[in-house]
């Protein structure tokens, strides 16, 4: 029999639904399938039970279904079809697949992420920062560094507010992961609300949603420590964040003995002051070591102090105020041992040991005041920062030379930055000033010897001055191009006074003059659909005069520059992108090149760092990335690869001077090429609780330098590799971390080869016994080698810690192997260097937390 | 965020025996306006102290309308464009045989934390309270008389109104994804001013999350085209308990005024303060100033 009823080529069917003894069942749903069993049409049967179906398909149905829950399913296929038809259903039990999903781990909207804390979190975890480094795509380093895909944060909100400027460690390593609710990310930040589509961005922003009952009320802890380590230790920690509706505040004040430092590792490397180009700030780089990829509360006995008091207000409309004050002041010491083989201009092979003791004393302050104003069409921020630095260094040298170093400096910055944006329907219009002030009064080296040779007094002291204005105007041509002017105006003076006695080489001379950088950049951009085309092409005007008093000597360059750049950005498909990124730009010297005496950098090392001649580093650069993420199998993947070519005029030698190493710098012709590719894949596995990280970086450096009055080749490969895995086990009793890492670095010099290998071990293991008691222990190897050397370190700390509601107490036992010495491996340039740190002694110590 | 405001009726049901009720209900009410309404802007969670949290809570008795033999609970997730942010919370669809419930989670969770308490404290309450933080918006589907029931609260009003159950003209395509441990198909629909993508699986029950359904299979995850407000069911599971509606005074509403009088209350949630015999004043009399505070919404139904 055909078909029920076709009429006009519309299928109908009509009928009742029944159980075994004739009552209508209502709610059935009725399916009609076609030849290839998909429901081409359906309806429900009402509370009598009856139903109507229809379909206007051509190819008409080729079965019904009817089922209903708590009844067996009926099928009546083609020929059993009528126009009316009297369905019975018999009873079945009904058999339903209960599920449960554990809550989605990350969801995505648009560019946004958001990782869900609670699906990432551990017991064993302390802080947010501990559930960032599990998060894929999302890296933390040592430092406590944020990346997403391989590529640092631009911003870091809290609840949307950018309170910390930047500081958020104090923010991640603070904030218990137990009072956040979710971490976004969002990808392609632009923060400038106006500037959306207009200026493209490609790095993330991070954004922590605090638990609404932690909310509106001050959450924290204070935590006390007391142990013994040879002498009496002690940390002390209160820090406290409280979340309103408009406003924020953060309060931090901490202070130890136990290695936690808070100045960072800049107080010991003195570099990463100065956002600008004041040349004495920078140039001195009195200890010049290459640190310890451990933490320094390994090696490091110190008195530290810190006090952070941030804090953000919405006013009315889209404004913020936010106020930072920040406080630290440490007193730091450390030794090592050092055995540095260094290359010099006769073509020879240098070597020297030392051995010293080092104290560095440091205070910083640093207050900001920031306005903004920020939406759609209007961005408006007011930026004032006071920075000052005080350090003063000392160094018992043994060895090369027996004496005391010291070096005593202060600098103190002050800033305003003042940027503004208007958009309106076709054009965005942008003006930004940004004043800076840098004063370094006190800046000097000492040394201090009973061989009459070494002893030493360098005063060099700098007031520097920059003013950056910029001015853009952009139009919106069509929803898919934009064209614009950017007018940058840069003016730097610097005053820099050199005055040294020494021992044959005494020295007094002054450098001053100005910097004027003028750049019109007009540029074009396109963005059509998921691929974004930005084309740049820079012309600047460059006018300098620098004055060396001493020899009274005159500097004046006046001259043009044209530079071309492009980024294309493209969206392939959902969660993979690729850019590629282009072009030419000219760096352009300083006063640094006019600056012809040679300056200590300690004791014994001296560097001139110019010609007399302006440098101009002309680069040619080509950038490729790709970044791709499978959200919903926890995939991040990023792959970049870097290439670089830069001419300069410029060439290094060091030769050895009596007894001092002095670097020279002559006017020559160089090249530098430079070529690396960096891989990070990162990988959740939610049904395992398995967290899988994968860094990898390789890359290959090439220049000269010179060695008995000719140009000679450096190269240097380098080879790293970062693995890491975690696993929970046991329904999150047992946590299981393992981290590796490798290091190889390769330098060639007239075909004289010489390598380093470092590979390093951490592991980490806790297992709570009880609900809230948890044992922990981790440990830390490492071997290194090189040609003449290996060594072979182990490193173990362990503990017990009880938890009950918002009370902890935790007993530790640090370096419990009393190991004595870490050695690190570093290849800095043509010079190779071995350096032993003495390691802090096995410490036992008690700690007390209450959080609220 | 409106705990403050549910706690009110709270008060006001254990002043009513006693004698000073009319006098108390006024103070209460003058209270919670100048005191706690800043604390309810900002979402704070309340505490009761005293003697009068010691006392037994008076809560009104649950009316049942049925009961349910299956539950699904689903994520809900709402984008607001104004505040541009993201709020997630859960909502459950309590199934019975012809009465089903959609609702907030935490107002489940609470309701079945108080069928073993019945004597319970104000303080314990007020601690259940703020654990779950229930929202008092739910809808009843009641497929005997094909009509739907909205509950819903608009600031310390509590509202109703019914409707027929809606007619969605359905497409269905050929893709196909699991939610869920089910294998889905996938349907779409424009429904009340949104462009809806529905998943739908082989569980005969036409019905899903909101006022979503029609389909030949139960609605396990949808989204608008606009990508501001989706559902995906984390549960499903079996159940055999009241399906119940609050026993409280409703206003009874048209919808299309309930949502303009929610929409209006959401921009502007001080405005029905600022004015009126219940506007907060000083000790003085002078008239308190109540900021205006847009809160977090998108609604479902634009239309």
């Amino acid at each position: 029999m055909c078909l029920s009823a076709t009429l006009h080529g519309q299928t109908l069917l009509r009928g009742v639904v029944v159980d075994s003894i004739g009552n209508a069942i209502g709610n059935a749903v009725v399916k009609g399938l076609n030849a290839h069993r998909k429901t081409v049409c359906f309806t429900r049967s009402d509370r009598h039970g009856a139903f109507t179906l229809s379909y206007k398909g051509a190819d008409g149905i080729e079965s019904a279904v009817f089922s209903c829950i708590g009844y067996a399913t009926v099928t009546r296929n083609r020929q059993e079809l009528a126009p009316y038809m009297r369905i019975v259903m018999s009873e079945e039990a009904f058999q339903l697949k209960e599920v449960v999903v554990k809550a989605v781990p990350i969801n995505e909207h648009g560019d946004t992420l958001v990782y869900n804390v609670n699906a990432f979190k551990r017991d064993a975890d302390r802080t947010i920062e501990d559930v960032l480094k599990r998060l894929p795509g999302v890296r933390v380093d040592n430092a406590g560094n944020i990346y997403y895909q391989g590529e640092p944060i631009n911003r870091f909100y809290i609840e949307g507010l950018n309170m910390l400027s930047g500081n958020y460690k104090v923010a991640t390593q603070n904030i218990s992961a137990d009072d956040v609710t979710s971490v976004s990310v969002y990808e392609r930040h632009q923060p400038i609300k106006a500037l959306k589509n207009v200026e493209f961005s490609d790095k993330a922003a991070l954004n922590l949603k605090i638990k609404e009952n932690r909310k509106l009320k001050p959450i924290g802890y204070l935590a006390q420590l007391l142990g013994h380590e040879k002498k009496a230790i002690g940390k002390t920690d209160g820090f406290g964040l409280r979340i309103n509706r408009k406003s924020q505040q953060l309060l931090s004040l901490k202070a130890n003995n136990i290695g936690d430092t808070y100045n960072t590792t800049s107080s010991i490397l003195d570099r990463g002051i100065s956002d600008f180009s004041s040349f004495t700030w920078k140039g001195i780089a009195l200890a010049g070591q290459a640190l310890p990829d451990i933490s320094l509360d390994r090696y490091v006995d110190n008195t530290s102090g810190k006090a952070d008091l941030n804090t953000i207000f919405q006013l009315k409309g889209d404004q913020t105020l936010a106020v930072n004050i920040i406080y630290g002041g440490e007193k730091l010491r450390y030794s090592n041992r050092q055995n540095a083989s260094v290359f010099l201009a006769n073509n020879s092979y240098k070597n020297v040991s030392e051995a010293m003791s080092a104290g560095i004393y440091s205070h910083n302050v640093k207050a900001k005041v920031k306005y903004e104003l920020n939406n759609d069409r209007l961005f408006l921020q007011n930026n004032t920062v006071f920075d000052g630095t005080f350090y003063h260094k000392h160094f018992d040298i043994d060895g090369y030379f027996v004496g005391i170093q010291r070096q005593k400096s202060a600098n103190y910055q002050v800033s305003n930055a003042f940027s503004s944006v208007l958009r309106t329907k076709k054009h965005v219009l942008q003006f930004s000033s940004n004043m800076y002030l840098s004063n370094t009064p006190v800046n000097r080296l000492s040394v201090l010897s009973a061989d009459t040779i070494w002893p030493m007094r360098q005063n060099l002291n700098e007031t520097a001055w920059q003013t950056d204005e910029h001015t853009s105007w952009s139009w919106l041509i069509s929803s898919v191009a934009l064209a614009g002017l950017n007018l940058d105006f840069q003016s730097l003076y610097n005053r820099v006074e050199l005055d040294r006695h020494r021992h044959a080489s005494d020295c007094m001379n002054a450098f001053q003059g100005y910097r004027l950088i003028t750049t019109a950049s007009p540029y074009m951009q396109f963005k059509w659909k998921r691929l974004t085309w930005r084309l740049n092409a820079p012309l600047s005007m460059l006018n300098m005069h620098i004055s060396n008093i001493r020899d009274d000597k005159q500097f004046r360059q006046n001259k043009p520059y044209a530079s071309v750049n492009t980024l294309l950005d493209w969206d392939l498909r959902h969660g993979l992108s690729v850019s590629l990124s282009g072009g030419t730009r000219h760096r352009f010297g300083d006063i640094a090149n006019f600056i012809i005496d040679p300056i200590f950098i300690n004791y014994k090392e001296a560097s001139t760092s110019g010609t007399g001649l302006l440098t101009n580093r002309h680069s040619l650069f080509a950038a490729i990335g790709g970044t791709y993420r499978q959200v919903s199998r926890g995939i991040f993947v990023s792959l970049r690869a870097n290439m670089l070519r830069a001419r300069v005029n410029s060439m290094r030698s060091t030769t050895l001077e009596g007894q001092d190493f002095v670097e020279h710098v002559d006017n020559r012709r160089n090249t530098l090429t430079d070529q690396s590719i960096t891989l990070n894949m990162s990988k959740s596995i939610h049904s395992t609780n398995t967290s899988l990280n994968f860094l990898g970086a390789i890359g290959h450096t090439a220049t000269h330098i010179l060695s008995v009055g000719r140009a000679i080749g450096l190269e240097n490969r380098r080879y790293n590799m970062l693995a890491s895995a975690e696993q929970s086990l046991l329904d999150d009793r047992v946590n299981l971390s393992l981290q590796y890492s490798f290091m190889r670095s390769e330098n060639e010099l007239q075909g004289h080869s010489t390598s380093m290998f470092t590979h390093s071990g951490s592991y980490s293991l806790s297992v709570f016994v009880l609900k809230d008691l948890e044992l922990l222990a981790d440990m830390h190897q490492n071997w290194i080698r090189n040609t003449a050397y290996h060594k072979h370190e182990t490193y173990l700390n362990a503990g017990i810690r009880y938890k009950k509601k918002r009370y902890e107490i935790e007993l530790m036992a640090r370096n419990i192997t009393n190991l004595k010495e870490y050695t690190i491996n570093r290849q800095m340039q043509e010079d190779s260097y071995v350096y032993t740190y003495m390691l802090r002694p096995a410490s036992y110590a008690v700690s007390f937390r209450f959080n609220f | 965020m409106f705990n403050s405001v549910y706690i009110f009726p709270l008060i006001v049901y254990d002043m009513r025996d006693t004698a000073k009720y009319i006098v108390m209900k006024t103070i209460a009410l003058g209270i919670a306006l100048c005191a706690l309404f800043p604390a309810m802007m900002m979402g704070q969670k309340v505490t009761i102290t005293g003697s009068y949290a010691e006392t037994v809570a008076k809560l009104g008795i649950p009316k049942v309308v049925g009961t349910s033999n299956m539950e699904c609970i689903y994520e809900y997730k709402v984008f607001d464009p104004v505040l541009q942010d993201t709020e997630v919370s859960y909502d459950i669809l309590e199934v019975g045989d012809s009465v089903y419930k959609y609702g907030k989670y935490g107002s489940y969770q609470l309701d079945s934390a108080l069928a073993y308490r019945p004597n319970i404290i104000v303080r314990d309450y007020t601690n259940l309270r703020n654990k779950y933080r229930p929202k008092p918006e739910y809808l009843i589907t009641n497929r005997l008389t094909d009509s739907l029931t909205y509950y819903g609260k608009v600031s310390i009003d509590n509202f109703s109104y019914e409707e027929p159950v809606p007619s969605i003209n359905w497409t269905l395509t050929d893709s196909t994804k699991m939610v869920c441990g089910y294998e889905c198909h996938q349907a779409t629909c424009t429904f009340r001013g949104r462009t809806w993508t529905a998943w739908y699986c082989d569980l005969p029950l036409s019905i899903g999350p909101w006022k979503l359904h029609g389909l030949p299979g139960m609605i396990l995850a949808a989204e608008d085209a606009s990508k501001e407000q989706s559902f995906t069911a984390i549960t499903i599971r079996k159940a055999a308990r009241n399906i119940t509606v609050a026993d409280r005074d409703y206003f009874k509403t048209k919808r299309e005024r309930y949502n303009k009088s929610l929409a209006a209350y959401k921009e502007d949630p001080g405005k029905v303060f600022r004015v009126g015999p219940l506007a907060p004043k000083t000790l003085d009399g002078k008239p308190m100033k109540v900021e205006k505070a847009r809160m977090f919404y998108n609604p479902l139904e634009k239309e």
